[in-house]
């Protein structure tokens, strides 16, 4: 999708989200996710621990995965959390020496994961198709840019040859400024340069270069 | 026969020792426990089943922390460590943490500066002079854990039935629903019979602690005190079927 279509739609909610997280630091798409999915929790465990649906999918997925498992587990609710494994556990216990625990489909997607990736594929479509706008384009521009794999997602739905040229360069610039401030670390461990004082860029350069490569672990 | 640049060093080494070692013990498949020889793997899992965690994942992070505490210092230089990691673009979300854990050591903080400073200006070239955005290639540390847990999981497999392992296995935390699953999956016939068994006692023990947690919750049971186990259970079962370590 290269925006066409979307560009004439109006600002949504998610729009401003993303508007909003070009703001903060780091890439826009992960900082939405982060809140995302840290309100799905929470949401999870107030009101939806009875909701049939639900649990009928965390048992056929037999829970979360390891990433979103430690998401729950960082949640208040531990109460929420052990009527729901609690049954999980219960209809798994007869499963283990029937020949459907053998089986491929045994376990399905973590809901969570799959929850994550539609909102993903929201954000970065209503990025593609926003991205003609001065006003996004600017707050793009002025913010640290977007992490490599959501840059690769955005990237694939722009089909405007400049706009693409663009974003590239923007990238590029952001990801030069990370190593010149990784340089700068590397270069104070030395013995010669020890008493010289890390700049916050570069005490940070590690972390945002990790972040840039993989994105946030949510 | 392994590939050359996966492993290196001392890593290639150890898996290589466990290559031949497992090797010898498929000739021995059919022979009975006692003629099986026990060798430091043995007593390392026996070692491990005394932790609070699934052996297999306990074993794989430690393996992969261990690496990397040896890999970020010391084989920064080497091209067979580095080579991997130009073509993945350094590793994957979920192993990215160990690397995030391994930079409050101001010399592996160090090692993946330079690590990264590299793999940026490949980026950069590849933004800049060839206008694409790179694509990314398998993680070298999950090929890493996958071999590691595949070793830990035949080592399990071949001494299941051995009188002393089950016996510790018993009162262990036993293995998580993932490991489980994969070593039930690929066993022959009725040979992880025990492990299910255990299994199904170790989940009944997570189902009780679970079930006495939700009825001491209750305002008519609030003055019953609740045990650690208890009072930890809802965390034990979330470990324990999603493969999340302890420790």
């Amino acid at each position: 999708m290269s925006g066409g279509k979307l560009h004439k739609q109006e600002k949504s909610l998610t729009y401003h989200e993303l508007f909003d997280a070009l703001k903060a630091k780091g890439c826009p798409v992960c900082t939405v996710l982060v809140h995302v999915m840290q309100a799905y929790m929470a949401n999870l465990l107030y009101e939806n621990v009875n909701d049939v649906a639900l649990r009928e999918r965390l048992r056929r997925s037999k829970g979360f995965c390891d990433v979103h498992a430690n998401l729950l587990m960082a949640q208040a609710d531990h109460f929420g959390i052990a009527v729901m494994y609690e049954d999980i556990l219960r209809t798994m216990l007869d499963d283990l020496n029937a020949a459907q625990f053998r089986q491929d489909d045994y376990v399905e997607e973590c809901p969570a994961c799959a929850y994550r990736n539609e909102r993903e594929d929201i954000y970065i479509a209503t990025l593609a198709g926003h991205i003609h706008d001065g006003e996004i384009r600017a707050a793009l521009a002025a913010s640290d840019g977007l992490c490599l794999p959501h840059l690769g997602q955005l990237f694939h739905r722009v089909h405007d040859e400049d706009l693409r040229r663009e974003l590239l360069d923007l990238h590029a610039s952001r990801v030069a400024a990370t190593g010149k401030d990784l340089a700068g670390f590397v270069r104070k461990q030395d013995i010669r340069h020890k008493d010289e004082a890390l700049t916050p860029g570069e005490q940070s350069a590690c972390d945002r270069a990790i972040d840039f490569m993989v994105g946030k672990n949510v | 026969m392994r590939s050359s640049n996966r492993f290196y060093g001392w890593e290639e080494r150890l898996i290589d020792g466990f290559v031949s070692f497992f090797s010898r013990i498929g000739e021995h498949a059919d022979d009975t426990v006692a003629e099986r020889p026990k060798f430091v793997g043995f007593t390392d899992l026996m070692e491990v089943l005394g932790k609070p965690s699934c052996p297999v994942c306990y074993i794989a992070h430690r393996s992969l922390r261990a690496f990397l505490s040896v890999a970020l210092i010391e084989q920064l230089t080497v091209p067979e460590f580095r080579e991997p990691l130009r073509l993945s673009l350094g590793y994957c979300r979920r192993h990215s943490e160990y690397i995030r854990s391994a930079m409050r050591n101001r010399l592996k903080a160090m090692g993946v500066a330079i690590i990264y400073e590299d793999l940026l200006d490949h980026v950069r070239e590849s933004l800049s002079m060839q206008q694409t955005v790179p694509t990314v290639q398998g993680c070298p540390l999950c090929v890493l854990q996958t071999d590691i847990e595949q070793y830990s999981l035949q080592l399990i497999g071949d001494y299941c039935n051995d009188p002393e392992f089950q016996k510790r296995y018993e009162i262990s935390h036993g293995l998580c629903f993932p490991h489980l699953r994969k070593i039930v999956v690929k066993a022959k016939n009725g040979r992880t019979a025990f492990l299910v068994q255990a299994q199904q006692k170790i989940m009944g023990k997570h189902l009780h602690d679970l079930a006495e947690f939700i009825r001491k919750h209750d305002y008519r049971n609030a003055g019953e005190r609740m045990s650690e186990a208890e009072g930890s259970s809802w965390k034990s079962a979330v470990r324990f079927l999603a493969g999340v370590e302890s420790a």
